[in-house]
């Protein structure tokens, strides 16, 4: 899953001031449920912006960020390649850099160096050599594996168990220096040589050596090749010397797309299936995964989409594992009015249902019902307003526990040179059980939703500035509970692009 | 609440010492303390604001400045609270106002002999003719206790004001963050930040808002205030408000650039605050918009 700040990309600011009666009367009754005035729920639905490709993922709302597969990545700048990359925090008081990276293009290499500022100084390098017009790219140091499918890097190691069900792909890994020292990753050396358009020849990628964290040997192997209307990929490799593999399959054709992962490992074989329509006024996708160990091994999320121009809604239904025994099922539906000239207004009404067992209470089954609002309210030049609130409700049983926010957010830009971002939220919860979520912004231009467990007011600034190849951005934060202690970060990013590389 | 007792509660902390006043105001009215008031949230008792039941919030004038020209807004108010003797707010506030915007500045002081919490605040605030209008607030908070060091501090905040335009109704809708940003001497008198909304719908001169106030510790305060027009030179506002159950009224008259007003604020509680104000208005204000 990447990046989720598409909804919330300000650069793009445009339009008027909405004067239709219509706008005002789904904003008033799309904030009354999600504020809790009455039941949840979404009567209406708009259209997106534009329609995603076959294979795209589109979040018109943030997730909550314990869903989403790298969240420490978000706090890298935006933008793929850039001839200087420099991260730093401030929290307590205390600076402190954690990532330095400098490329360098030359007529056929891109030269990369990464440095991380956590951890051993031995294990926070990355070099890189990229061929530009060969394909071929070398990359050792700390590296990490990202892209590719999912189930064959979980078997070696190389990324985290997602709780939503991914898309099948048969891509090869892209073999990069990690964002931050918590990014799954290893301590060795990677090769990959990509396909070329046409050629016969497949891509080729390998990576052998030690997991930083554990110190365990992972080695890996895959080849990728395409054909008219699809790839395929086939991986094998070995965790501290157990074998896993994969193989993965992708057709694609004008009607739709379907993909299909299988991989085996020491848990047992898995499989990963996703198949999807063509987009239309009807869009249909499903998803389907099977774990090699576990009780509950089978997860799916299934989604059906479309509407009017104006109005768009996403139904997403999907069940699956929840911790070492128990299981998750979700119904939502997400909605999305979007006026000509006007921002969104967006809408996510949901209903989860989490059974567990522990020791000390036995089975337990928890029932959460939720709702999340942003509604651009107006718009004018350079500027925009948008409200935020959030529902949830959980029952137990101990009965049912309340968590709400109210918020705002201010969004101004500057010439297309600069942008800031202003929001301000206010949570409640009830202090035995209830969780509110929060709008939590990442320095990168991403928002997620954070649970809050208790009552505060939150505020966050972010923005960037552009001066010529240079940008400059950050990310400033404070929280307050209700024993008044106060909290504060900042993130600050500076990117120099590449010659020719526009962001 | 005698002053000697004031001291001996204060015992040098200065958290103890903003309770002590909290508890002069309410304790000494017979009431419960009501969970509405913290330190240096009784911030404006001018009618305007016991109309619209909202003495933790800055008042929204009663009648309005229009049209392009400049004017200079200035006034001074009195309000009695809980039928104390000496408990009392003054507050005095002056403004310039203009096309583009407005820029005031306003002070008060609320409290009994020898313990006492003072305010100023300096507001800049864009015109609420944009789409978007943008105010930010600047705040002084001290304390002062007989035979106590002054103690205070800054606060910063601001608001985000979003208006539609209908056919006859204009839409606008309120976020702010209230003292959002704080010095540490305003963080020792556990001064907290809020996140004030409002919708208000104004037609014909009349309003109906909604208002809430978030606080940092989960409190909410929601009212309900209407305004309306009275034969034009007077202007009538009713408010009422829950956590805890209160009712306003106000009533402002306009004679020429003088603006006379009254308000009272009725809790369920027994609790009464009443209040007076003068002013001098800007040439332009009318009141509709």
């Amino acid at each position: 899953m990447g990046r989720i700040g598409n909804a919330f990309d300000i650069m793009r600011l445009r339009g008027r001031v909405a004067t239709t009666w219509v706008r005002l009367g789904c904003a008033v009754a799309l904030a009354i449920p999600a504020i809790g005035l009455a039941s949840v729920g979404a009567t209406s639905a708009a259209d997106p912006d534009s329609v995603p490709a076959i294979g795209a993922e589109s979040y018109w709302l943030p997730l909550p960020v314990e869903e989403i597969e790298a969240p420490e990545s978000l706090d890298d700048p935006p933008g793929a390649a850039a001839g200087f990359t420099m991260r730093a925090t401030i929290r307590a008081g205390r600076a402190a850099i954690r990532r330095v990276a400098a490329s360098r293009m030359g007529r056929s290499l891109l030269v990369e160096l990464s440095l991380l500022g956590e951890g051993a100084a031995s294990q926070a390098g990355t070099i890189s050599l990229r061929g530009i017009h060969s394909g071929l790219s070398v990359v050792g140091g700390r590296l990490g594996a990202r892209g590719s499918g999912s189930l064959f890097l979980e078997a070696v190691g190389l990324s985290r168990r997602a709780s939503r069900v991914p898309a099948a792909r048969a891509e090869e890994p892209s073999l990069e220096a990690p964002s931050t020292a918590a990014s799954p990753s290893i301590e060795g050396i990677g090769l990959e040589r990509s396909q070329r358009p046409g050629a016969r020849i497949p891509g080729v990628w390998t990576l052998v050596g030690r997991r930083v964290e554990d110190g365990a040997k992972v080695g890996a192997l895959g080849i990728r090749g395409a054909f008219g209307h699809g790839s395929w990929g086939a991986s094998a490799g070995a965790l501290e010397g157990a074998p896993a593999g994969a193989i993965a399959c992708e057709l694609r054709s004008a009607a739709g797309a379907a993909a299909c992962e299988m991989a085996f490992s020491r848990e047992g074989p898995a499989t990963l299936f996703s198949a999807e329509s063509a987009p239309g006024p009807l869009r249909i996708r499903g998803r389907w995964r099977q774990r090699g160990a576990g009780m509950r091994r089978a997860a799916c999320e299934l989604s059906v989409d479309g509407g009017p121009r104006i109005a768009h809604a996403k139904l997403l239904v999907g069940g699956g594992p929840s911790g070492p025994i128990g299981a998750a099922g979700r119904a939502e539906l997400e909605c999305r009015l979007a006026f000509r000239g006007a921002g969104p207004i967006n809408l996510r009404a949901g209903r989860s249902r989490t059974e567990g067992f522990s020791a000390a209470s036995g089975a337990t089954v928890r029932e959460e019902r939720y709702a999340v609002l942003d509604a651009s309210i107006a718009r004018s030049e350079g500027r925009g307003f948008s409200l935020l609130a959030t529902r949830r409700a959980r029952d137990s049983a101990g009965g049912t526990r309340l968590g709400s926010s109210l918020g705002g957010r201010i969004e101004l830009t500057w010439r297309g040179r600069g942008r800031l971002e202003v929001l301000v939220e206010a949570a409640r919860a009830d202090l035995a059980g209830g969780a509110a979520w929060g709008s939590g912004l990442f320095a990168g231009g991403s928002t997620a939703l954070r649970t809050r467990t208790k009552p505060g007011v939150a505020a966050s600034t972010r923005g960037a500035l552009r001066l010529g190849r240079w940008q400059l951005g950050g990310l400033v934060e404070g929280r307050e509970d209700e024993r008044g202690r106060r909290a504060s970060a900042a993130t600050i990013w500076i990117q120099r692009a590449l010659p020719g590389v526009a962001h | 609440m005698t002053r000697a007792s004031l001291r001996a509660g204060c015992g040098g902390s200065l958290r103890v010492l903003a309770a002590a006043l909290v508890a002069t105001v309410l304790l000494g009215a017979g009431l419960r303390a009501s969970p509405v008031m913290a330190a240096f949230e009784l911030r404006d008792a001018s009618p305007a604001a016991l109309g619209a039941v909202s003495m933790d919030l800055e008042s929204e004038p009663m009648f309005d400045a229009i049209g392009p020209r400049a004017g200079i807004r200035v006034g001074a108010s009195h309000a009695a609270l809980y039928q104390i003797e000496g408990l009392a707010q003054e507050r005095a506030w002056i403004g310039v106002e203009g096309r583009r915007g407005s820029l005031s500045f306003a002070c008060s002081r609320v409290g009994v002999e020898g313990a006492t919490e003072s305010s100023a605040r300096l507001a800049l605030r864009e015109s609420r003719a944009q789409a978007v209008a943008l105010e930010l607030d600047a705040e002084r908070l001290d304390l002062a206790l007989d035979g106590e060091p002054r103690e205070g501090g800054w606060a910063f905040g601001g608001w985000a004001r979003a208006r539609f335009s209908l056919s006859r109704l204009d839409i606008e809708v309120d976020v702010a963050a209230d003292r959002v940003l704080r010095s540490n001497g305003l963080a020792r008198l556990s001064v907290s930040p809020s996140v004030p909304v409002a919708i208000r719908l104004r037609s014909g001169g009349a309003t109906a808002a909604w208002v809430d106030r978030w606080g940092g510790d989960g409190r909410r305060s929601p009212r309900i205030v209407l305004e309306m027009p009275i034969a034009g030179a007077a202007r009538l506002r009713l408010g009422r408000g829950e956590a805890p159950e209160r009712i306003g009224a106000a009533l402002a008259v306009r004679l020429r650039r003088i603006e006379v007003s009254a308000g009272r604020i009725d809790q369920s509680d027994g609790g009464v605050v009443t209040g007076a104000s003068v002013g001098l208005l800007p040439a332009s204000s009318g009141g509709i918009r």
